[in-house]
């Protein structure tokens, strides 16, 4: 009996990716809003920031209980869909009315992997314009990055001195990389598959600046 | 002194290369040492005719790499300097005529018959630059105060760098002290910061420039204007002297007015 009831519970698995929230078929709708209430609250750290995929198995889907879905559990905590899977076809067709996500999620792009681990590239000297560093690991510069000159890194990469030139960072996708600039002068800058331009009228101009992925925003920040 | 060849070059097009080429040559043979300008820039003839000495060419640096005659026959001798000596390029060629094997050849021969050999080099970073620049020790990088002047500087830096010549050494040309002072250009500080390098002169932007080069008469014969001057000391540096920079301010105080105020000290 033991073994039966943990098995039918809301359970949330680790997948590829993204975190799986299992709605097993076994147990009767009045329970589910408590299980799915019970484990989104007890796995809050866990589920803030990642993506979803809302697992409904075989259980017959209303519109009803997909309203409910969103509002008593998607909107109330916040969190970030990326499909619905499910088993039952006139769910799937409601789902797919509404413009949802359906089906397992598509295996991870390769861009989006970790980057790998590599020593750091220390560049003591500064880069002239045409000069190019291309690294798999992080970059530091203890030196001016004229304008002309670029990093290409898959981790992150710090210039102790001015950056004019062009930097991109997470360059195979780890956009969880970071630029950081003592004197941040340049026009461009570059994480995993964002940027953003300035000039010289910009904020940042001049500044020690720190940039970073925040969703699908760059960010930047200026530093003390 | 050993023997030195200095490449004069700066990437850029239009900055005052062959115009520095030529009125160091003649300071520099003016002070005593043999002296060759070596035209760099293979199918755009220039040297010659700012040094005014493209009636007499005869041979030019294709036919000596080529073998056709030999250096000293291709040299054009400058009546109006001892010590001073062209090998002109040729026109009808193009930068392909040479090989870098060739050059490095005749920097050889040149350093056997010369004291000093300036070669200027051709705008860019192609072949032509890299035939200009092989086979020199030091090298002369010409700028002027513009944002895409400095950043071919940079450019070109990095690849004498890469080259190992040294020392490289900053000519800074055409500098106005007052639109500086206005803020309307960049000074020298501000270029130094980027290019990190020594600066061995600044050149203030003098008409007496434009009329030398038409003329075909090197400002180092004997002008007295204030790029004169600059020119001059820049030969001197390269000879190893410690001269301080002009005041490029004061010059600009020209006229009448110019002239009592500095008199009096304003």
């Amino acid at each position: 009996m033991e073994v039966e009831r943990e098995k039918a519970a809301v359970t949330l698995k680790g997948g590829a990716g993204h975190l799986r929230l299992v709605v097993p078929e076994g147990i009767p709708d009045s329970d589910v809003w408590s299980g799915l209430e019970k484990t989104v609250e007890g796995a809050r750290h866990l589920l803030e920031g990642g993506r979803v995929v809302l697992d409904l198995q075989g259980r017959p889907i209303s519109s009803a209980f997909i309203g409910r879905l969103l509002t008593d559990v998607v909107w109330k905590h916040g969190l970030n869909l990326l499909s619905w899977v499910s088993f039952d076809n006139e769910g799937l067709k409601l789902l797919r009315s509404a413009g949802l996500a359906v089906g397992e999620p598509m295996a991870p792009v390769p861009e989006m992997r970790a980057a790998r681990s590599f020593q750091t590239l220390l560049v003591e000297r500064s880069l002239r314009s045409g000069q190019k560093v291309e690294h798999p690991g992080d970059v530091f510069v203890v030196g001016h990055v004229n304008d002309g000159a670029e990093i290409v890194s898959a981790g992150n990469i710090v210039v102790w001195g001015r950056l004019q030139g062009l930097v991109h960072a997470g360059a195979e996708g780890n956009i969880s990389s970071r630029v950081i600039a003592k004197s941040f002068e340049a026009t461009q800058v570059r994480i995993g598959r964002l940027f953003s331009t300035f000039d010289s009228a910009s904020p940042w101009y001049g500044k020690s600046v720190l940039f970073a992925v925040e969703g699908d925003t760059l960010i930047a920040k200026e530093l003390p | 002194m050993d023997p030195r060849i200095i490449v004069v070059t700066s990437g850029k097009g239009g900055v005052g290369k062959t115009t520095t080429t030529a009125n160091l040559a003649v300071a520099l043979a003016k002070a005593g040492y043999k002296t060759a300008a070596v035209d760099g820039d293979i199918g755009l003839r220039n040297l010659d005719v700012v040094l005014g000495l493209e009636n007499r060419i005869v041979f030019n640096l294709v036919d000596v790499v080529e073998g056709a005659c030999k250096l000293q026959k291709a040299m054009v001798r400058d009546k109006r300097v001892e010590n001073l000596f062209l090998l002109p390029a040729a026109q009808t060629r193009t930068k392909d005529a040479v090989s870098p094997d060739q050059m490095l050849k005749l920097c050889d021969e040149l350093r056997e018959n010369f004291d000093i050999t300036l070669i200027d080099s051709p705008a860019g970073i192609e072949q032509g630059f890299r035939n200009a620049a092989i086979g020199a020790d030091e090298a002369i990088v010409v700028t002027t105060p513009e944002v895409s002047a400095v950043r071919d500087a940079d450019r070109i830096i990095g690849m004498l760098e890469s080259m190992s010549k040294s020392p490289i050494r900053l000519v800074l040309n055409r500098l106005r002290p007052a639109m500086v002072k206005s803020g309307d250009m960049i000074d020298v500080k501000d270029v130094l910061d980027i290019l990190a390098i020594d600066l061995i002169g600044v050149i203030p932007d003098d008409t007496a420039v434009v009329v030398s080069t038409n003329k075909g008469e090197p400002l180092t014969l004997g002008d007295e204007s204030i790029a004169a001057r600059a020119f001059s000391n820049v030969a001197r540096r390269i000879l190893g002297e410690e001269i301080p920079l002009l005041d490029l301010e004061a010059s600009d105080q020209k006229g009448f007015f110019g002239f009592l105020r500095k008199a009096l000290g304003l």
